[in-house]
């Protein structure tokens, strides 16, 4: 069930997604584009990287799984995001993508609500960071 | 196999426009679902637009074919991307996908590009857009 707009404060946290990341996921070519950046470890080590690392729009669609679940056919027709990859994410890691309000208008076709979004690792480090943007009919 | 060319910064033009389609399908679908766990059944089975419609990061992920139509891609890695969603798409439409080359720099050695994307459907709707930035090869270039 989409939250109601007029229910929502700034400040407020969106319900987590968090998802476990497997070298098979991350490797399936519609998901890697058969980079082997994404799946290959003797080409990672080439690269000068430790492991694959997962694409980096796999966190995106975690966070726009969370912003559908919280806002509904609106995310699909008027949302819109601004997101850095700023650390690898690795088979293995937990995931999990959050986000918070942080402003809340009134415009002519709906209440504009704008968020802060990132995705974490189990380590506690933000791996993918950015703002997010939704108009809430 | 590979026959493609290498993604050859210095000879990359600004304003280099790109194209590519393919037909969004079930099995693309359900491929995407199982990839990221989100099996959401807008994607797969009904959605309150009348049918099944692409999760809408399946089609911003579509937007790294482009690149492809001409060179090989293997080791560019995605750093940033900002997107608007406009409409959804629905399954078994042919989604028309178009770049242009906006912006190329160095910085600590990593060669970025900076693509503007847009995806249209064969109606003509257009369902997102995107400015995309990735490092071709994430390997450090020589000093």
């Amino acid at each position: 069930m989409p939250l109601v707009a007029e229910d929502l404060a700034v400040g407020q946290e969106m319900t987590p997604t968090v998802k476990q990341m497997t070298l098979e996921r991350m490797g399936r070519p519609l998901i890697s584009g058969s980079n082997p950046i994404h799946y290959d470890p003797a080409f990672a080590r080439n690269a000068g990287l430790p492991a694959p690392i997962a694409t980096g729009v796999m966190s995106s669609a975690f966070l726009s799984e969370m912003l559908t679940t919280a806002f509904g056919v609106d995310w699909l027709r008027s949302g819109s995001m601004d997101v850095k990859f700023i650390r690898p994410i690795y088979a293995g890691d937990t995931v999990t993508a959050r986000g918070r309000v942080t402003a809340k208008n009134a415009t002519s076709t709906g209440i504009r609500i704008a968020l802060e979004i990132w995705c974490e690792t189990q380590r506690g480090e933000p791996v993918t960071v950015g703002t997010a943007d939704v108009v809430v009919h | 196999m590979e026959d493609k060319l290498s993604l050859d910064f210095e000879a990359l033009s600004l304003g280099d426009e790109y194209a590519d389609e393919y037909k969004l399908t079930p099995e693309m679908a359900r491929d995407y679902a199982d990839g990221i766990a989100d099996r959401n059944p807008w994607y797969l089975e009904h959605s309150p637009f009348g049918g099944p419609v692409a999760n809408p990061m399946l089609i911003v992920a579509q937007h790294a074919r482009l690149f492809k139509t001409r060179y090989t891609t293997a080791g560019n890695v995605h750093t940033r991307h900002e997107t608007q969603f406009l409409n959804p798409a629905r399954i078994g439409k042919v989604i028309k996908v178009y770049g242009t080359l906006v912006d190329k720099y160095l910085k600590r050695g990593h060669e970025y590009l900076v693509m503007e994307c847009r995806s249209v459907d064969e109606d003509g709707i257009e369902i997102c857009r995107d400015r995309r930035t990735i490092i071709i090869r994430y390997a450090k270039r020589p000093e």
